[in-house]
Protein backbone atom coordinates (compact mmCIF):
# COMPACT_ATOMS: atom_id res chain seq x y z
CA UNK A 1 0.00 0.00 0.00
CA UNK A 2 1.37 3.55 -0.83
CA UNK A 3 1.80 5.96 1.89
CA UNK A 4 1.17 9.27 0.58
CA UNK A 5 3.78 11.89 0.39
CA UNK A 6 2.40 14.29 2.46
CA UNK A 7 1.91 12.90 5.93
CA UNK A 8 5.23 10.56 5.39
CA UNK A 9 6.99 14.09 5.30
CA UNK A 10 5.18 15.65 7.91
CA UNK A 11 6.12 11.85 10.07
CA UNK A 12 9.94 12.95 9.23
CA UNK A 13 10.01 16.39 9.76
CA UNK A 14 8.40 15.78 13.41
CA UNK A 15 10.63 12.78 14.22
CA UNK A 16 13.60 15.35 13.10
CA UNK A 17 12.36 18.50 15.86
CA UNK A 18 13.29 18.44 19.11
CA UNK A 19 9.96 17.69 21.72
CA UNK A 20 8.30 20.61 23.12
CA UNK A 21 9.94 21.81 26.32
CA UNK A 22 7.14 24.60 27.36
CA UNK A 23 8.97 27.05 30.81
CA UNK A 24 7.57 26.13 33.93
CA UNK A 25 6.20 29.09 35.81
CA UNK A 26 9.66 30.95 37.17
CA UNK A 27 11.66 33.89 37.70
CA UNK A 28 11.05 35.47 34.44
CA UNK A 29 8.38 33.14 32.51
CA UNK A 30 5.24 32.09 33.17
CA UNK A 31 3.90 28.17 32.76
CA UNK A 32 3.63 27.36 29.52
CA UNK A 33 6.06 29.98 27.88
CA UNK A 34 7.91 29.11 24.73
CA UNK A 35 11.85 28.57 25.97
CA UNK A 36 14.06 31.90 24.29
CA UNK A 37 16.66 29.44 23.35
CA UNK A 38 17.08 25.50 23.34
CA UNK A 39 20.12 23.90 23.78
CA UNK A 40 21.39 20.38 24.87
CA UNK A 41 24.39 19.20 27.30
CA UNK A 42 25.39 15.75 26.62
CA UNK A 43 21.82 13.63 25.62
CA UNK A 44 19.48 16.05 27.97
CA UNK A 45 17.86 19.03 26.32
CA UNK A 46 18.16 22.61 28.58
CA UNK A 47 15.59 25.48 27.87
CA UNK A 48 16.48 29.09 28.56
CA UNK A 49 13.57 30.56 30.06
CA UNK A 50 12.98 34.35 30.74
CA UNK A 51 13.10 37.74 28.91
CA UNK A 52 14.37 37.74 25.65
CA UNK A 53 16.16 41.68 25.43
CA UNK A 54 16.91 40.64 21.81
CA UNK A 55 17.99 38.36 19.57
CA UNK A 56 21.90 38.94 18.22
CA UNK A 57 23.51 37.91 14.57
CA UNK A 58 25.23 35.28 15.90
CA UNK A 59 22.63 33.14 17.16
CA UNK A 60 23.23 34.54 20.62
CA UNK A 61 20.02 36.15 22.65
CA UNK A 62 20.77 38.82 25.08
CA UNK A 63 18.24 38.04 28.19
CA UNK A 64 17.50 39.09 31.93
CA UNK A 65 15.33 37.35 34.77
CA UNK A 66 16.16 33.77 33.36
CA UNK A 67 16.70 30.20 34.33
CA UNK A 68 18.00 27.63 32.41
CA UNK A 69 15.85 24.34 33.01
CA UNK A 70 16.13 20.56 32.10
CA UNK A 71 13.12 19.46 29.73
CA UNK A 72 13.18 16.37 31.01
CA UNK A 73 12.75 17.14 35.36
CA UNK A 74 11.99 20.84 34.81
CA UNK A 75 14.69 21.19 37.11
CA UNK A 76 16.02 24.20 37.28
CA UNK A 77 20.15 24.74 36.85
CA UNK A 78 20.72 28.27 36.66
CA UNK A 79 19.07 31.60 37.85
CA UNK A 80 19.62 35.08 37.32
CA UNK A 81 17.14 38.00 38.30
CA UNK A 82 15.68 41.23 36.48
CA UNK A 83 18.71 43.08 38.03
CA UNK A 84 21.15 40.69 36.06
CA UNK A 85 21.87 41.20 32.25
CA UNK A 86 23.34 38.00 30.20
CA UNK A 87 24.52 36.70 26.66
CA UNK A 88 23.22 32.97 26.13
CA UNK A 89 23.88 30.75 23.52
CA UNK A 90 24.63 27.01 22.88
CA UNK A 91 27.68 26.51 22.66
CA UNK A 92 29.38 22.46 21.78
CA UNK A 93 28.51 20.28 24.97
CA UNK A 94 26.46 22.97 26.31
CA UNK A 95 25.13 26.50 26.82
CA UNK A 96 26.77 29.72 27.96
CA UNK A 97 25.18 32.25 29.83
CA UNK A 98 27.55 35.42 30.23
CA UNK A 99 26.55 38.28 32.63
CA UNK A 100 27.54 41.52 31.52
CA UNK A 101 26.62 45.24 32.86
CA UNK A 102 27.16 48.53 30.85
CA UNK A 103 29.40 50.71 32.24
CA UNK A 104 30.94 54.35 31.08
CA UNK A 105 34.34 51.80 30.22
CA UNK A 106 34.67 52.72 26.60
CA UNK A 107 36.86 54.90 24.69
CA UNK A 108 36.22 58.41 25.98
CA UNK A 109 34.38 57.24 29.19
CA UNK A 110 31.73 55.65 26.23
CA UNK A 111 29.41 53.03 27.49
CA UNK A 112 30.34 49.33 26.77
CA UNK A 113 29.44 45.97 28.14
CA UNK A 114 31.64 44.64 30.55
CA UNK A 115 31.70 40.27 31.01
CA UNK A 116 31.34 39.87 34.49
CA UNK A 117 30.88 36.68 34.90
CA UNK A 118 30.30 33.02 32.34
CA UNK A 119 27.91 30.51 33.33
CA UNK A 120 28.53 27.00 31.73
CA UNK A 121 25.70 24.34 31.64
CA UNK A 122 27.13 20.58 29.99
CA UNK A 123 27.56 17.11 31.54
CA UNK A 124 29.88 15.96 33.43
CA UNK A 125 30.05 12.00 34.98
CA UNK A 126 26.39 11.53 33.18
CA UNK A 127 25.02 14.51 35.26
CA UNK A 128 24.59 17.94 34.38
CA UNK A 129 25.80 20.79 35.91
CA UNK A 130 26.08 24.66 36.17
CA UNK A 131 29.73 25.95 36.58
CA UNK A 132 30.17 29.47 36.93
CA UNK A 133 33.38 31.72 36.83
CA UNK A 134 34.43 35.45 37.36
CA UNK A 135 35.33 36.84 34.14
CA UNK A 136 35.59 40.10 34.81
CA UNK A 137 39.01 42.18 33.34
CA UNK A 138 39.88 45.66 35.01
CA UNK A 139 39.20 48.12 32.03
CA UNK A 140 41.93 50.77 31.60
CA UNK A 141 41.17 53.91 31.79
CA UNK A 142 42.50 56.88 29.73
CA UNK A 143 43.96 59.76 31.57
CA UNK A 144 41.87 62.09 30.29
CA UNK A 145 38.62 60.39 31.39
CA UNK A 146 40.02 60.20 35.02
CA UNK A 147 40.83 63.74 35.14
CA UNK A 148 37.35 64.34 34.11
CA UNK A 149 35.46 61.88 36.95
CA UNK A 150 38.03 63.62 39.18
CA UNK A 151 36.99 67.03 38.60
CA UNK A 152 33.01 65.57 38.89
CA UNK A 153 33.93 63.68 42.31
CA UNK A 154 35.36 67.04 43.99
CA UNK A 155 32.55 69.02 42.80
CA UNK A 156 30.04 66.41 44.63
CA UNK A 157 32.19 66.36 47.64
CA UNK A 158 31.55 70.31 47.40
CA UNK A 159 27.85 69.99 46.93
CA UNK A 160 27.72 66.49 48.68
CA UNK A 161 25.48 65.44 45.96
CA UNK A 162 26.05 62.85 43.48
CA UNK A 163 24.41 61.29 40.72
CA UNK A 164 24.04 57.81 39.20
CA UNK A 165 26.84 58.82 36.28
CA UNK A 166 29.03 59.71 38.92
CA UNK A 167 28.64 56.75 40.72
CA UNK A 168 29.18 54.42 37.48
CA UNK A 169 33.07 56.27 36.23
CA UNK A 170 33.64 56.22 40.16
CA UNK A 171 33.05 52.10 39.38
CA UNK A 172 35.09 52.34 36.04
CA UNK A 173 38.22 53.96 37.82
CA UNK A 174 37.91 51.89 40.95
CA UNK A 175 37.98 48.18 38.57
CA UNK A 176 40.74 49.51 36.36
CA UNK A 177 42.53 48.71 39.35
CA UNK A 178 43.45 52.04 41.03
CA UNK A 179 43.55 51.63 44.58
CA UNK A 180 43.19 55.51 45.33
CA UNK A 181 39.64 54.98 43.12
CA UNK A 182 38.72 52.00 45.06
CA UNK A 183 39.01 53.45 48.61
CA UNK A 184 37.12 56.77 47.43
CA UNK A 185 34.34 54.40 46.32
CA UNK A 186 34.06 52.39 49.11
CA UNK A 187 33.93 55.84 51.17
CA UNK A 188 31.58 57.80 48.80
CA UNK A 189 28.59 57.35 50.91
CA UNK A 190 30.01 58.48 54.19
CA UNK A 191 30.79 61.90 52.39
CA UNK A 192 28.01 61.83 49.77
CA UNK A 193 24.04 61.53 50.30
CA UNK A 194 23.56 58.34 47.88
CA UNK A 195 19.62 57.38 48.17
CA UNK A 196 17.18 55.46 45.63
CA UNK A 197 18.08 54.73 42.45
CA UNK A 198 21.71 56.37 42.74
CA UNK A 199 22.43 54.03 45.82
CA UNK A 200 21.06 51.08 43.95
CA UNK A 201 23.62 51.38 41.50
CA UNK A 202 26.14 52.38 44.13
CA UNK A 203 25.24 48.71 45.69
CA UNK A 204 25.57 47.03 42.02
CA UNK A 205 29.47 48.23 41.68
CA UNK A 206 30.14 47.13 45.03
CA UNK A 207 28.92 43.67 44.15
CA UNK A 208 31.63 43.97 41.16
CA UNK A 209 34.72 45.29 43.23
CA UNK A 210 33.86 42.88 46.05
CA UNK A 211 33.53 39.90 43.30
CA UNK A 212 37.26 41.09 41.81
CA UNK A 213 38.48 41.39 45.87
CA UNK A 214 37.22 37.33 45.96
CA UNK A 215 38.80 36.43 42.99
CA UNK B 1 -17.14 55.98 50.32
CA UNK B 2 -18.78 54.90 47.10
CA UNK B 3 -18.27 58.19 45.38
CA UNK B 4 -14.46 57.50 45.97
CA UNK B 5 -14.50 54.05 45.21
CA UNK B 6 -15.86 54.99 41.54
CA UNK B 7 -13.79 57.22 41.02
CA UNK B 8 -10.68 55.65 42.26
CA UNK B 9 -11.96 52.45 39.83
CA UNK B 10 -12.18 54.66 36.78
CA UNK B 11 -8.88 56.02 38.00
CA UNK B 12 -7.30 53.00 37.29
CA UNK B 13 -8.79 52.37 33.51
CA UNK B 14 -7.37 56.01 32.68
CA UNK B 15 -4.93 54.79 29.65
CA UNK B 16 -2.89 57.92 30.92
CA UNK B 17 -2.91 56.95 34.81
CA UNK B 18 -1.53 54.52 36.66
CA UNK B 19 -2.26 54.01 40.63
CA UNK B 20 0.15 52.50 43.85
CA UNK B 21 -1.28 51.34 46.62
CA UNK B 22 0.86 49.62 49.04
CA UNK B 23 -1.29 46.24 51.27
CA UNK B 24 0.64 46.77 54.19
CA UNK B 25 2.05 43.25 53.76
CA UNK B 26 5.83 42.81 54.62
CA UNK B 27 8.35 40.85 53.33
CA UNK B 28 11.46 39.65 55.32
CA UNK B 29 13.94 38.82 53.06
CA UNK B 30 16.89 38.24 55.51
CA UNK B 31 17.99 39.52 58.61
CA UNK B 32 17.57 43.61 58.30
CA UNK B 33 16.21 43.29 54.90
CA UNK B 34 12.66 43.71 54.79
CA UNK B 35 10.34 44.69 51.60
CA UNK B 36 6.84 46.16 51.70
CA UNK B 37 4.66 44.60 48.84
CA UNK B 38 2.22 46.65 46.97
CA UNK B 39 -0.09 46.56 43.87
CA UNK B 40 0.59 48.66 40.50
CA UNK B 41 -2.95 49.23 38.35
CA UNK B 42 -2.84 50.20 35.22
CA UNK B 43 -5.74 50.04 32.41
CA UNK B 44 -7.86 47.96 34.41
CA UNK B 45 -4.57 45.41 35.08
CA UNK B 46 -3.04 44.97 38.56
CA UNK B 47 0.87 44.03 39.15
CA UNK B 48 2.20 43.23 42.58
CA UNK B 49 5.08 45.29 43.38
CA UNK B 50 7.71 44.85 45.92
CA UNK B 51 9.54 47.71 47.52
CA UNK B 52 12.21 48.53 50.27
CA UNK B 53 11.18 49.10 53.65
CA UNK B 54 13.31 50.91 56.02
CA UNK B 55 15.26 54.09 56.56
CA UNK B 56 15.80 54.49 52.48
CA UNK B 57 13.80 56.99 50.52
CA UNK B 58 10.43 56.14 49.34
CA UNK B 59 7.43 57.86 47.67
CA UNK B 60 5.04 59.66 49.46
CA UNK B 61 1.12 59.64 48.60
CA UNK B 62 0.15 61.96 45.97
CA UNK B 63 -0.11 62.20 42.26
CA UNK B 64 3.10 62.30 40.96
CA UNK B 65 3.91 62.41 37.02
CA UNK B 66 6.21 59.28 35.74
CA UNK B 67 8.18 59.63 32.77
CA UNK B 68 9.41 57.07 30.53
CA UNK B 69 12.99 56.15 30.09
CA UNK B 70 15.44 54.15 28.35
CA UNK B 71 17.86 53.32 31.58
CA UNK B 72 21.25 51.87 30.73
CA UNK B 73 21.85 49.96 33.89
CA UNK B 74 17.78 49.49 34.90
CA UNK B 75 16.57 49.13 31.00
CA UNK B 76 13.09 50.58 30.25
CA UNK B 77 11.45 52.22 33.13
CA UNK B 78 9.90 55.21 34.39
CA UNK B 79 11.56 57.88 36.22
CA UNK B 80 9.32 59.91 38.90
CA UNK B 81 9.45 63.08 38.55
CA UNK B 82 11.28 64.92 42.01
CA UNK B 83 10.03 68.96 41.85
CA UNK B 84 7.07 70.89 40.65
CA UNK B 85 3.53 70.69 41.69
CA UNK B 86 3.44 66.48 39.92
CA UNK B 87 6.92 66.32 41.49
CA UNK B 88 7.33 63.54 44.50
CA UNK B 89 9.43 66.67 46.65
CA UNK B 90 11.44 63.60 48.26
CA UNK B 91 14.90 65.08 48.98
CA UNK B 92 17.87 63.04 50.07
CA UNK B 93 20.01 64.02 53.42
CA UNK B 94 21.88 66.34 51.62
CA UNK B 95 19.10 68.47 49.88
CA UNK B 96 19.17 67.04 46.51
CA UNK B 97 15.58 65.69 44.82
CA UNK B 98 15.79 61.88 45.55
CA UNK B 99 15.70 59.81 42.50
CA UNK B 100 13.06 57.09 42.64
CA UNK B 101 12.26 55.04 39.64
CA UNK B 102 10.11 52.10 38.61
CA UNK B 103 12.12 49.63 36.90
CA UNK B 104 12.49 46.02 37.09
CA UNK B 105 13.35 43.82 39.76
CA UNK B 106 12.41 41.02 42.23
CA UNK B 107 13.24 41.44 45.98
CA UNK B 108 13.79 43.65 48.23
CA UNK B 109 17.58 44.01 48.26
CA UNK B 110 17.56 44.51 45.09
CA UNK B 111 15.95 48.35 45.69
CA UNK B 112 16.91 51.08 47.90
CA UNK B 113 13.65 53.29 47.33
CA UNK B 114 12.42 52.41 43.60
CA UNK B 115 9.31 50.38 42.98
CA UNK B 116 9.44 46.92 40.95
CA UNK B 117 6.34 45.64 39.65
CA UNK B 118 6.14 41.83 38.56
CA UNK B 119 3.47 39.82 37.12
CA UNK B 120 3.09 37.43 40.46
CA UNK B 121 4.14 37.20 43.69
CA UNK B 122 6.59 35.01 45.27
CA UNK B 123 7.48 34.31 48.50
CA UNK B 124 10.83 37.17 48.27
CA UNK B 125 8.98 39.57 46.37
CA UNK B 126 7.57 39.51 42.70
CA UNK B 127 8.65 37.37 39.71
CA UNK B 128 8.62 38.15 35.89
CA UNK B 129 8.80 41.78 36.43
CA UNK B 130 10.57 42.66 33.06
CA UNK B 131 7.53 40.96 31.68
CA UNK B 132 5.32 43.02 33.62
CA UNK B 133 7.20 46.60 32.98
CA UNK B 134 6.56 45.51 29.26
CA UNK B 135 3.18 44.94 29.38
CA UNK B 136 2.89 48.18 31.53
CA UNK B 137 4.23 49.76 28.49
CA UNK B 138 1.74 48.19 26.77
CA UNK B 139 -0.78 49.41 28.96
CA UNK B 140 0.28 53.04 27.97
CA UNK B 141 0.05 52.90 24.30
CA UNK B 142 4.08 51.41 24.36
CA UNK B 143 7.03 52.58 25.07
CA UNK B 144 8.48 55.92 23.96
CA UNK B 145 11.41 57.47 25.79
CA UNK B 146 10.27 61.05 27.10
CA UNK B 147 6.24 59.92 27.30
CA UNK B 148 4.87 60.70 30.70
CA UNK B 149 2.02 59.80 32.74
CA UNK B 150 0.35 59.87 36.00
CA UNK B 151 1.18 58.51 39.17
CA UNK B 152 -1.59 58.31 42.02
CA UNK B 153 0.53 56.71 45.18
CA UNK B 154 -1.96 55.70 48.12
Amino acid sequence: MAVPAGPLALAVLLAAAPAPCPCPAGIGASEGDAPILRAAAGAVDLAVCGFRERSLADGRVEASELEVVRCDSRKVLLQLGARSRALVGAVPGGLAVTEVVSLPAGPGGSRIDLAVRRHEVSEEGGRVVARSRVVLVRPAVEKAVLDRTSARYRKALRSRSAGSELVEEMLVAALSGSGDWERRYRAFPHEVAVEGDVAETYQEGLALLDLLARR
Amino acid sequence: MRATDEDSHHADRDPRQMKLVRTGEKVDEAPGVVGKRGYLSVGGESFPTIERSGKYVTLPSGTFRCVMEANASKGRCFRVATSGEEGHGVKTLSGDWAAILIHSANKPSDLLGCVAPGMVRTSGGVAQSRKAMERIFVLLGGFSAGSSFLLNVE
